[in-house]
């Protein structure tokens, strides 16, 4: 979860971008003040690596660019995340830090984040013209909670349990639970 | 084990102001998801009658009216909450259960929901062309972050400490941290 000073100053996001290239921490940016975000649990860290792994092989050969963890979206005027795993297939998004229309995000819950998650970043993430889905993938549990936008732009919630099929929209593919928590230590039921 | 694919049920705002009128407990409406709302403590329950007390004295000969608690604030077609506090004074915001041009917002923070307040309420209750002032009150210790607008319209913050004032200016009153935190058992001086 991210942690913050409170100093009674906003900071211009120009200063915030200048900052986050030579931090050693990331921070997300929200209104005009800096959230650090803390470090991931090993199977966050596989359940996000075997998404991003799997769509960059998906990826290849089509105009889409698959990035982790380190790049930034920004969803408004003063607001920026690091999103786990972010697809971008639109050429002219070619900041080297900063992506203005993904077309999909990916995050994987943690406990301290899963609020955030599911609440502020839904609604930031689905703001976006360019998004086509949002997938929400728990870290204890095979649970895919797949948000996404059909062609008359109404958004919809499937969710895949245990194993089964997620669909991707861009790089078009479908990610099998299986692969998604590969390697990734799950909670009995 | 089969797979489960299921699909959930996104609401229409309509159809949440529909079940929240029958419902025993309180919901916020993000994006088309219902997320209850957890009861309080003592102390965050004396913070917010120190507030209605004061801005009800306050509003006295304006056209401004002191909600608390149970009536909605709709901020967007996708996002609506319950503040603590709410001052309105826009005549034509009649609405019986739902207000959408609130001058003045007030959230007492809770180790719960201190990131949604912080964050999510943040950028959403800044984004009503109607609000003035967001005031973020702190519940251990005797400080306020404000949220107001510069003579150029802009979002600025001051931190308020323990001796200072609270301007609320669409009552064109001030308020004393002293009184906001009357009776209140502070845990850091």
């Amino acid at each position: 979860m991210a942690s913050r000073a409170i100093t009674g100053e906003l900071i211009s996001v120009e200063e915030y971008l200048r900052i986050e290239e030579q931090s050693n921490i990331r921070h997300e940016y929200v209104g005009g003040l800096m959230h650090a975000m803390t470090g991931g649990s090993e199977e966050h860290n596989y359940a996000a690596g075997n998404i991003y792994t799997a769509l960059r092989a998906a990826a290849r050969g089509t105009v889409c660019r698959v990035f982790m963890s380190d790049i930034k979206v920004r969803t408004a005027p003063t607001v920026f995340y690091y999103p786990d795993v972010l697809v971008t297939c639109d050429p002219t998004d070619n900041d080297r830090y900063v992506k203005l229309r993904p077309c999909l995000v990916v995050e994987v819950l943690s406990p301290s984040t899963t609020t955030t998650d599911r609440r502020e970043k839904m609604l930031a993430y689905q703001s976006l013209p360019s998004l086509r889905a949002y997938l929400v993938v728990h870290q204890d549990q095979p649970i895919v909670e797949r948000y996404w936008r059909d062609e008359h732009g109404t958004w919809h919630l499937t969710v895949m349990q245990r194993d089964g099929l997620v669909a991707v929209p861009c790089p078009e593919t479908a990610l099998a639970l299986a692969d998604i928590y590969e390697g990734v230590e799950l909670s009995t039921p | 084990m089969a797979s489960v694919a299921t699909t959930e049920r996104l609401y229409t705002f309509e159809e949440f102001l529909q079940l929240e009128r029958t419902s025993p407990v309180r919901h916020e409406f993000v994006r088309g998801r219902r997320f209850a709302m957890a009861g309080g403590s003592a102390r965050h329950n004396r913070i917010v009658r120190n507030w209605i007390t004061l801005l009800a004295a306050a509003e006295v000969g304006t056209p401004c009216t002191t909600y608390f608690s149970d009536v909605l604030v709709k901020v967007s077609p996708t996002a609506s909450y319950y503040p603590d506090v709410m001052v309105c004074c826009d005549p034509t915001d009649a609405d019986e259960y739902t207000k959408r041009r609130p001058c003045l917002l007030v959230e007492v923070l809770s180790p719960s929901t201190e990131h949604i307040d912080l964050r999510e309420k943040l950028l959403n209750y800044l984004s009503l062309p109607s609000l003035q002032s967001y005031v973020i009150v702190h519940q251990e210790r005797a400080l306020v972050e404000q949220h107001d607008r510069d003579e150029h319209g802009e979002w600025r913050l001051r931190v308020v400490q323990s001796d200072g004032v609270v301007p609320v200016p669409c009552l064109e009153a001030e308020l004393a941290m002293a009184d906001i935190y009357a009776g209140v058992q502070l845990e850091m001086a």
